[in-house]
């Protein structure tokens, strides 16, 4: 069957085409920007850690959470001295965007 | 002659094409756009670095990282300053306090956020540092 330049199954292999590239752009697009997030996150994660060595109480702004994530989430091991018990603690610090 | 889905023919059409495209398309990315992916990249890098420095050490002391004095910014601002010559600038934010130049009407622009405790006000504050181009 001709259409008026390409034929209809030629209209169809572009189509796939277009649908396979724009899928794997939005996918190697989608990829950087995690790494970018892991970077930023890992850094507010240390941040979080190291105000609650001098400071126990402190919380986290609202566009942050600790809880409760769902996706893009950054999960920091560390370990700090107990004195009472004279032991290393190990402990992990979460944290993603509150989107 | 006839393929199972598409005519042979058009399937060698959208080959040939998809190979042609595809080669324009990295040249014209390796020629016009490497220099500003590569320029975002090490904007970026020395945005964070930056921010690294400030929180942990010139903010800060060395025992307690990212509980800052905020009176310490202009001695920042004024290092960035002697190091970070034009066509460079950067703006500092802390709270509601801002130092440095003006990232507005600049293009590449990366922003570093992070997390400190002001000693002044005894709170939480966001540090957040721009650097542009």
């Amino acid at each position: 069957m001709k259409g008026l330049l390409f034929s209809v199954d030629s209209v169809l292999a572009l189509l796939l085409l277009f649908v396979i590239s724009s899928t794997y752009l939005v996918m190697l697009e989608v990829q950087e920007k995690n790494k970018d997030n892991v970077l930023m996150l890992s850094r507010l994660a240390r941040d979080i850690i190291d105000i609650r060595y001098y400071q126990p109480s402190y919380s986290p702004p609202d566009w942050l959470k600790e809880e409760n994530c769902q996706h893009n989430v950054v999960s920091l091991d560390y370990f700090v001295y107990d004195s009472s018990s004279n032991k290393v603690i190990k402990k992990t610090q979460k944290v993603c965007f509150n989107e | 002659m006839k393929a199972q889905i598409f005519s042979l023919d058009a399937m060698l059409a959208i080959v040939a094409l998809t190979v042609i495209v595809g080669y324009f398309s990295w040249s014209l990315e390796n020629t016009l756009h490497s220099a500003d992916i590569s320029e975002y990249e090490s904007l970026q890098r020395m945005a964070d670095d930056w921010a690294q420095l400030a929180v942990k050490r010139i903010l800060a002391q060395r025992d307690e990282p990212n509980k800052v004095d905020s009176s310490r910014l202009s001695d920042l601002a004024a290092q960035m300053s002697e190091l970070l010559v034009s066509p460079y600038d950067f703006e500092l934010h802390l709270g509601n306090s801002k130092l440095g130049g003006d990232c507005s009407s600049k293009q590449n622009v990366v922003s570093v956020r992070r997390l400190v405790y002001d000693k002044d006000s005894a709170e939480g504050k966001v540090f957040e540092l721009r650097l542009c181009v």
